[in-house]
């Protein structure tokens, strides 16, 4: 139904106004006009009005407006977290695989990684609700410095025990036991998305919790819905609903994710409404070390149902 | 006017304004905890809410005097925009109250099926309660300025969210 309308293969606006080197991690300056040819050789013309609206200087998008745009971009998008609950959901998936860790004589302290953590929502929510053990480290990871140091800025004003870093996830000093994310997957297309997941294969973490939309018919006229509503920014609106439109089914995340296995026994988890054929607004692909999918079961209890594994 | 009647349509506008301040205030804090926030602004609201809704109450009041308008008449108008409002306001109650549920499931569903529907409804069932008063007192006066008032309400979360955040 997006066709003729936002190209739901396209990138979302956010992913183009801001460049990084993926060794350095340095920002590099982006083009505005090969932004808006980008936008423009795939027919997005409500991208090119956005961009086009950016300021610039000398022809190069102006970092700072792009900074104080993403953030207050990420805070517009933190209400979806909020009114989906998404914290809590994060922290009911996460108990269990703790649990399965600990049960599995894995060692503390457990570091869980928020990949792609923008402005640290649910590492936040996760360090203001205490519910995790002491010996849990929560930290978020994003390539975007302004993000990162406003995460740092609203978790030190609440006095928040997590920790947020300009870094790789793949490549910290200290690694992950756990790594997560949410709405992060559907950014990477295609080969991209079985190379970023066959990156956790190479890392010491045990287990992973990928959170993103699920593709449904509901998904795109009830993002378009709920962005019109709720989001004053034509840039959330934007991607918001691209968002829902890229996101990618179940078996494509876990065909992405077949090379992760035997390391990794994989599943879906959180797919439909208990019992019915409903689906939920996110699901999540997990992957644990096999040893601990027994431990992880038993402590999801009933809620194990919601798993199906591949 | 009959004064529960009078009560009922206050606490029902008195609880929009105060709803449509915390909706002028989301999206616009990423802090976690937000209770302090979402408190100052749905008494923001209110503040500037009483400041459309006293005005336009005035206004009906001396448009029905003007108007010479029976009270009988009146309270029929008005009970017949409750007939619009009442349930669309016990609907709002019941999600809001879903969303002290202890459930995730619950708290999205009432957020995906309840609370976004009808917030994006709710300006056509404003118009729709003033249209049921005309209908049963069609006063053109009296419409116009329930109309007039309600477009003051309408408006007022796009005003609150030309303010600073706080």
């Amino acid at each position: 139904m997006l066709r003729g309308w936002l190209p739901t293969d396209g990138p979302e606006i956010t992913d183009l106004i801001v460049d990084y080197d993926p060794g350095t991690l340095e920002r590099r300056p982006v083009r505005k006009q090969a932004v808006l040819d980008r936008f423009g050789a795939l027919g997005d013309v409500f991208a090119q009005r956005v961009v086009r609206a950016l300021p610039e200087v000398d022809g190069v998008l102006d970092p700072g407006a792009v900074d104080r745009l993403m953030i207050r971009t990420h805070c517009e998008m933190q209400r979806i977290s909020e009114e989906f609950d998404h914290g809590r959901r994060v922290l009911e998936l996460l108990k269990p695989v703790l649990a399965a860790l600990r049960a599995g004589g894995v060692p503390p302290p457990y570091r869980i990684v928020d990949i792609g953590c923008g402005t640290g929502f649910a590492v936040r929510w996760l360090a203001h609700a205490r519910e995790l053990p002491d010996d849990v480290e929560l930290t978020g990871v994003d390539y975007n410095r302004a993000l990162v140091e406003e995460a740092r800025r609203l978790a030190a004003v609440e006095k928040l025990a997590c920790g947020f870093e300009v870094a790789n996830a793949f490549q910290l000093d200290r690694p992950a036991a756990v790594l997560m994310s949410t709405g992060v997957l559907h950014h990477f297309r295609d080969e991209g998305l079985a190379a970023f997941l066959n990156r956790h294969g190479a890392g010491p973490a045990r287990a992973f919790v990928h959170f993103d939309f699920q593709p449904t018919p509901f998904a795109v006229p009830g993002a378009w819905v709920f962005h019109v509503l709720r989001m004053t920014l034509p840039i959330a609106h934007h991607d918001g609903v691209l968002s829902a439109a890229r996101a990618h089914p179940a078996d494509a995340l876990l065909s992405a994710a077949a090379s992760l296995a035997p390391r990794f026994r994989l599943g879906m988890y959180g797919r439909r409404f208990a019992g019915t054929p409903l689906p939920r607004v996110f699901h999540a692909l997990v992957g644990l070390e096999p040893e601990l999918v027994g431990p992880f079961e038993s402590a999801l209890g009933a809620r194990a149902s919601r798993l199906e594994w591949t | 006017m009959n004064p529960g009647l009078a009560l009922i349509v206050w606490a029902l506008g008195a609880t929009d304004v105060a709803m449509t301040g915390w909706r002028s205030a989301a999206g616009r804090s990423s802090l976690i905890d937000k209770r302090a926030y979402y408190r100052r602004a749905m008494l923001r609201g209110l503040l500037y809410g009483h400041a459309v809704l006293v005005p336009a109450a005035l206004l009906m009041a001396i448009a029905v005097r003007v108007q010479q308008v029976s009270e009988l008449a009146v309270n029929r108008a008005v009970l017949h925009m409750l007939v619009i409002y009442l349930p669309y306001a016990v609907v709002m109650a019941v999600s809001t109250a879903l969303r002290f549920v202890p459930s995730v499931d619950v708290r999205s569903l009432s957020s995906m099926l309840i609370f976004g529907p009808l917030t994006f409804v709710r300006p056509v069932v404003a118009v729709l309660g003033v249209y049921a008063a005309y209908r049963s007192l069609p006063d053109p006066i009296l419409f116009a300025v329930a109309l007039v008032g309600m477009a003051g309400v309408l408006s007022l979360e796009t005003y609150l969210r030309t303010l600073p955040a706080r």
